[in-house]
């Protein structure tokens, strides 16, 4: 009977969950009459196809259909989100494990610092953006791949540095003393002794601020205009000759846009497991 | 080989005196321990040696140099931590060849030197079959060799140990300290050993530094602090069974505890004092020699409270006046809960402390 409730609880549970996943996924095989016909509802793809991929990779051949006049070639918001979200996540990482590493092992800033950065996270984006879209027009970043980066990692290091922060301090210092009392210096400590051993925490803070600034999606909206629009952004604004929203093509390019993190996350699945439960010494 | 002098040096955290004008001499190759109580700043001076720490005051040398402007990395000394501070993320032999690998361009030793060198630590140690497994995979006692055998790998001058064995099963540990004391002799140079445990640092060193509070208490043979305690406080600290400690005053010649009076070898130190109360006289347990109660020989007498047996003897506790009194016996006298022994203190082995000073009355 037990079982029987928890077992009907997940599975509604998975339903709830599941489903959009689901609807999303067959989407993006559904061919246009199957999109949206009106009055009936297609649960899965009769005549599936790869048509909708191919058209938000712009590799589909113009001439073969008829609705190819509309050009639905995501390529360019693609190529935007990897260079913003990448270069963002590569600024907060290197700032923010250095200043992490700082603060973890010399108490650099004195005790408030970690506060005070976290603090920079408090104010829901949506309040700030208005202002930053005045400062960078100002300083001529607004719409350039330079000023997403520098918000894209100023808006992540906080959580880089408490997330790393935490990982340093797991380390013990004499790992670091016994790294120079054989004759390293303290960077060499630090890049031969001491990051080798947060590898995974280095890992797993690396995948959920790349998910962050991946999905972004307001700061976009207000810093950019059609030149470096991201895939997110641009997922919105897909819609048909006739102004009907192109819900196959949205649903292939989410399907697209869900693949970096699956794929990042797969591929240090590894480390994130051992990030979480590794110890640096057994006491 | 290095000898290490220690002068006046002083270390403070804030407001606290970690380490308080500490003076000692370590000769040439000679097994020192540091011992005392947790916080007695015995770590903050091990690491004021090895240079990871820096002095507020004072200064120390190897041989005759001063080390305050000789960077950490220079100053030639292998430091076994505490936790090990092994690096998990590198097999056994990388651990071993870390040191070797991390030296400065000009010093560079090539491949087949430090190939050479780890396996010949790896051996020393014991550890030549397990070089190629994960250092993350290691039991504690192997730990304990890779730290060992990483302090090693750099043919230092100075070793420095910090509570090296606190962390091993009790059975391990008297391996390792008879292991210890082998390599010690092996490779014939200076060591500095950290502990807060007296049976360690008797059992292995030349030399004991008895620290209290940033302090220096005693320094000598572990003879020197058994037999001639300095103060209270080592008279207390050293020594398996608790020591003895019974209220005393001299007059007439003579210690007076409770009933009993104990003749006084040189009077004049005594009689320099005003008055003669205000003393402490201690025993060592293994020292008393029980005789029958009432008898003429027992300087006191007390009731027997606990027999402890703790295999190759017992420890009887009594009581004499309400103060505890211990004594060792052989086992195959265990007396009875509640019976009278009569004690006797031969007065070659009984310590006397000024109260008001802690310190040894001579």
């Amino acid at each position: 009977m037990k079982t029987a409730l928890r077992a009907g609880a997940i599975a509604i549970y998975g339903a709830v969950f599941g489903f959009p996943l689901y609807w999303v996924i067959t989407m993006a095989f559904k061919p246009k009459v199957e999109e949206n016909p009106p009055g009936i509802t297609v649960w899965y793809p009769h005549a599936p196809t790869l048509k909708n991929f191919k058209d938000v990779l712009g590799i589909s051949d113009p001439g073969a259909s008829i609705f190819a006049q509309q050009d639905f070639s995501a390529l360019t918001p693609l190529k935007n989100s990897f260079l913003a979200a990448g270069g963002g996540t590569l600024l907060a990482l290197v700032v923010g494990v250095f200043a992490a590493y700082g603060i973890a092992r010399f108490r650099a800033g004195g005790s408030q610092l970690p506060f005070q950065i976290l603090q920079l996270r408090m104010f829901p984006p949506a309040a700030v953006v208005i202002p930053l879209y005045f400062m960078f027009v100002y300083l001529h970043l607004w719409n350039t791949l330079e000023g997403l980066i520098i918000i894209y990692g100023a808006v992540t290091f906080p959580f880089v540095v408490w997330l790393m922060r935490s990982f340093f301090q797991d380390v013990p210092r004499e790992i670091s003393e016994a790294a120079i009392v054989d004759g390293c210096t303290q960077w060499g400590a630090f890049f031969k002794a001491v990051l080798p051993m947060v590898k995974g925490g280095l890992a797993a803070t690396a995948l959920f601020v790349f998910i962050l600034n991946w999905s972004d999606y307001l700061i976009v909206l207000v810093m950019t205009q059609d030149k470096w629009t991201t895939a997110p952004l641009f997922l919105s604004t897909m819609s048909g000759g006739a102004g009907g929203q192109e819900y196959a093509h949205q649903a292939a390019l989410a399907v697209l846009l869900i693949l970096p993190p699956a794929i990042l996350g797969l591929s240090i699945q590894k480390y994130l497991v051992r990030g979480l439960t590794f110890g640096a010494i057994k006491r | 080989m290095s000898s290490i002098t220690l002068k006046s040096l002083t270390k403070q955290f804030g407001t606290l005196k970690a380490v308080d004008s500490l003076d000692i001499e370590v000769p040439h190759g000679s097994f020192t321990a540091l011992l005392g109580p947790s916080g007695c700043g015995k770590t903050t001076t091990m690491n004021m040696i090895s240079g990871l720490e820096r002095p507020t005051a004072g200064e120390v040398f190897f041989d005759e140099r001063p080390m305050s402007k000789v960077p950490i990395g220079d100053r030639n000394v292998g430091f076994v931590f505490q936790n090990y501070a092994i690096f998990t993320h590198m097999s056994v032999y990388e651990n071993l060849a870390f040191g070797l690998k991390s030296q400065r361009r000009r010093a560079r030793v090539d491949k087949s030197e430090i190939d050479a060198r780890v396996k010949e630590v790896a051996h020393t140690v014991g550890l030549a079959a397990a070089l190629d497994r994960p250092a993350a995979r290691l039991s504690v006692n192997d730990l304990q060799k890779v730290a060992l055998g990483r302090s090693m790998i750099m043919r230092p001058t100075i070793f420095l140990l910090d509570e090296p064995f606190s962390n091993l099963d009790s059975a391990f540990r008297a391996y390792m300290r008879a292991e210890l004391k082998r390599i010690q002799h092996e490779v014939g140079q200076t060591m500095v050993y950290v502990t807060h445990d007296q049976v360690e640092a008797m059992g292995m060193a030349d030399r004991i530094a008895v620290m209290n509070q940033g302090e220096l208490q005693q320094y000598g043979s572990p003879d020197d602090l058994y037999e001639r305690p300095a103060n209270t406080f080592v008279a207390r600290f050293i020594g398996s069974v608790l020591n003895n400690f019974l209220p005393a005053r001299y007059a007439d010649g003579a210690l007076h505890l409770g009933e009993g009076t104990v003749e006084v070898g040189d009077r004049s130190v005594y009689e320099r004092r005003d008055g003669g109360a205000g003393l402490t006289a201690t025993i060592r347990p293994e020292r008393v020699r029980v005789v029958e109660a009432g008898s003429s020989e027992a300087t006191i007498s007390g009731q027997v409270t606990l027999v402890e047996p703790l295999g190759p003897k017992d420890v009887v506790h009594l009581e004499h006046q309400g103060t505890a009194v211990r004594v060792v016996v052989p086992p195959d006298s265990r007396p009875a809960i509640g019976s009278a022994l009569g004690l006797y203190f031969d007065p070659a082995q009984v310590h006397v402390f000024d109260d008001a000073t802690g310190l040894a009355v001579r």
